[in-house]
């Protein structure tokens, strides 16, 4: 809108008018070293992640180790493939079906 | 929708580090120090701007963090001026709801000018303080009218009304001294 252009316009060459309040240096001086506990949340914040990564990874990892399933799985993914692995996951395959029975 | 990103900068730079939270408070000094103190004298002629203008700077670098970012920045930091001069004041909602217009020039004198925007600078020195307050945050800082509600503790209806108004009047003096 034209007359939006023109109020905006106008306050701008106002606001150039006045007076360009205090110099940043005496800002700068009266910063407290507050700011620094920032640093102490980001650090706090940090570990809580870092705890629910960790926490959660336990639960994939120990967790399932209940169960021989699981323990399969845990063989398939931290090995190599063997001709072994065929004859357990086989194995494996009548307690799946049991689980959907259930 | 001005100064969107700028909420997003001001809540990254309070949860990094010093250096990144005094660079993101020297943007702040840069951007709003001018507006601050037009908005001050507004509120209060007699108040210190240049004091008023630290105490609130100081006040945004020890609360930075606890900006939250579904406001606009401005909102945030204009609200901590007003109760910052109120308290300093004194003042109460009511001595703020006097909505008359300042003695400026004349419309003889308006009609002598050859820019709009100089006719406009006239229609806005003449607004009443309300209307100044409304007129400064919706076309100077570019607030959403929600955002201007709660500045001024109005509902955001009568807001509206008055950026209506207030377009209507330019218009007319535009309009009518062509």
């Amino acid at each position: 809108m034209k007359s939006d252009r023109i109020l905006q316009d106008t306050w701008r060459e106002k606001l150039q008018s006045v007076s360009a309040g205090p110099a940043w240096e005496s800002v700068s001086e009266r910063l407290t070293p507050q700011g620094r506990a920032t640093w102490r949340t980001w650090m706090v914040n940090g570990l809580v992640y870092l705890a629910v990564v960790v926490l959660t990874a336990g639960l994939f990892v120990a967790a399932p180790r209940e169960s021989s399933v699981a323990r399969l799985w845990v063989k398939v993914l931290s090995r190599t493939p063997a001709p072994g692995d065929e004859a357990l996951l086989q194995k494996s395959i009548p307690y799946m079906y049991k689980r959907r029975e259930l | 929708m001005k100064r969107y990103w700028e909420r997003w900068k001001i809540f990254l730079s309070a949860r990094s580090n010093p250096q990144t939270r005094e660079r993101a408070l020297r943007y702040v000094w840069e951007e709003y120090c001018r507006p601050l103190a037009w908005y001050i004298r507004s509120l209060d002629p007699q108040a210190g701007v240049e004091d008023v203008i630290q105490e609130v700077l100081i006040r945004v670098w020890e609360h930075m963090a606890d900006y939250d970012p579904a406001w606009a920045f401005s909102t945030w930091i204009y609200t901590i001026t007003r109760n910052l001069v109120w308290k300093n004041t004194g003042t109460i909602w009511q001595e703020l709801d006097e909505n008359t217009p300042a003695a400026g020039p004349d419309i003889a004198e308006v009609v002598q000018m050859k820019s709009d925007n100089q006719k406009a600078g006239v229609y806005l020195e003449r607004l009443g303080n309300t209307d100044s307050r409304i007129a400064f945050f919706r076309f100077s800082e570019g607030l959403t009218y929600q955002d201007i509600a709660v500045l001024l503790d109005m509902p955001v209806g009568t807001v509206k009304y008055r950026v209506h108004a207030i377009r209507k009047g330019l218009k007319k003096l535009l309009g009518g001294t062509k």
